[in-house]
């Protein structure tokens, strides 16, 4: 019998009778599957966890609850990957360039908490918070950058915007971190991301 | 000449399952990190910084592998200038078969003018941009040109260049983005003979390598 390689579909397999193809690769324990399935389409049934422990155990994944509390589970590579080398150098994101590392820390700085262990899930907050905190002014090509950064960070997950995104990412969209975040591990979130929040904090408090 | 970090051909071999799990903490912690930097960079990591150590490659490829992924090229096969990650093939068959990240009509639509005047035009010139991330880019009135209506232009684009699949310049102008680099062989093989096929539809060689081609690896998409 030809090999059957891993990640196919056998319809004549026990496992073709359940509901999705997702629901098929957890019955399977196709973790290579799921894991790429949640890369590229971002959510998985709430018992794609099991599956993917052994990945969550050696730290190739995590795994996060959504903050609308659906029974969903959100998962990426784990991403120790980047000290946070000066002020504005947020992770992962030192790569991505200045303008959404800019935006990601205005959102960290208002939603996350440097007495929090993690800064996922952090609090809610909104655009013009992240705006007055950055002191960009309304309707500068800062404030341009700004929105620009922030639909950058929401299409990767880092970031969620009010409930759908609205055009024009007025003040009043509310902000809170994306679950991606939940994936961030390792010394730069333990250490020196609260370090960092709470430098920022204290200067806000000399500053008002 | 510079010798590059990792010999281009170290991913080429099969996977040593396990070859992760060889390693102490503190190198498992670099190659962890290392994927990382693979999967969320948005540019290629330059090829200096990949491991020239074979035991810290195929750790490499041993975890891209479980999590359904393969490291990849960019640029010259025999002289990388970078390197990613990519699906796994048998992945990607398995994600298409499931409908899980197609992009939508319009998008697709765009994405495949882009290609075809960045990467096929220039390649049926003998001038094939590799990677495709390197074609010279075109003016956004091309698109304008084809006859798709602007109002599905404009949203479509802004979403491919989010994705990383366009770089979508105000005074640049359009071509192929960061995204399009983390295609495997195959993968990037499929792509050209479907513009193939959309430029020469009638043409019988086309057809001919077109049909050899679906009989080997399976239906193109």
């Amino acid at each position: 019998m030809a090999e059957q390689p891993v990640g196919s579909w056998d319809w004549d397999d026990p496992a073709a009778a359940a509901a999705t193809p997702l629901d098929k690769a957890i019955v399977r324990r196709d973790a290579r599957l799921l894991a790429a399935a949640a890369r590229a389409g971002g959510r998985l049934p709430a018992a794609s966890g099991d599956v993917l422990a052994g990945l969550r155990d050696i730290g190739l994944v995590a795994v996060a609850a959504n903050n609308h509390g659906r029974p969903t589970v959100v998962i990426g590579p784990a991403a120790d990957v980047r000290l946070v080398a000066d002020g504005e150098d947020v992770g992962p994101l030192t790569m991505r360039g200045p303008r959404i590392r800019r935006a990601m820390l205005g959102a960290l700085l208002v939603c996350a908490s440097p007495n929090d262990p993690h800064p996922y899930p952090g609090r809610t907050s909104t655009v013009g918070a992240i705006r007055t905190l950055l002191r960009i002014r309304h309707d500068s090509p800062g404030h341009v950058h700004l929105k620009g950064g922030l639909r950058e960070l929401a299409a990767y997950g880092l970031v969620e915007l009010g409930d759908d995104e609205p055009a024009g990412l007025p003040d009043t969209t509310m902000v809170r971190l994306g679950a991606q975040v939940a994936t961030w591990n390792g010394p730069w979130v333990r250490d020196d991301l609260p370090l960092l929040l709470r430098q920022v904090a204290d200067a806000c408090e000399v500053i008002l | 000449m510079t010798t590059p970090a990792v010999d281009p051909a170290a991913f080429d071999a099969p996977v040593r399952s396990g070859a992760f799990e060889l390693l102490g903490v503190a190198d498992r912690d670099r190659v962890l990190a290392l994927f990382a930097a693979l999967e969320q960079s948005r540019l290629p990591l330059p090829a200096a910084e990949m491991p020239g150590d074979p035991v810290m490659v195929a750790a490499l490829a041993d975890i891209a592998h479980r999590a359904g992924r393969v490291v990849v090229p960019v640029g010259p096969a025999t002289a990388p200038t970078g390197w990613t990650t990519a699906y796994a093939n048998d992945i990607t068959d398995s994600l298409l078969a499931a409908d899980i990240g197609i992009l939508p009509p319009e998008q697709r639509m765009v994405l495949t003018v882009v290609l075809l005047l960045c990467v096929a035009e220039p390649t049926a010139r003998g001038q094939r941009p590799d990677p495709w991330s390197a074609a010279r880019p075109i003016q956004r009135a091309r698109l304008n040109a084809c006859q798709i209506p602007d109002s599905h232009i404009t949203p479509a684009l802004a979403q491919l260049h989010l994705a990383g699949l366009v770089v979508n310049g105000r005074k640049s102008g359009v071509r192929p983005g960061p995204a399009l680099d983390r295609l495997t062989v195959a993968q990037r093989s499929r792509v050209e003979l479907a513009l193939l096929g959309l430029a020469a539809p009638d043409d019988p060689v086309i057809r001919r390598i077109i049909a050899r081609n679906n009989d080997r690896s399976g239906a193109i998409r």
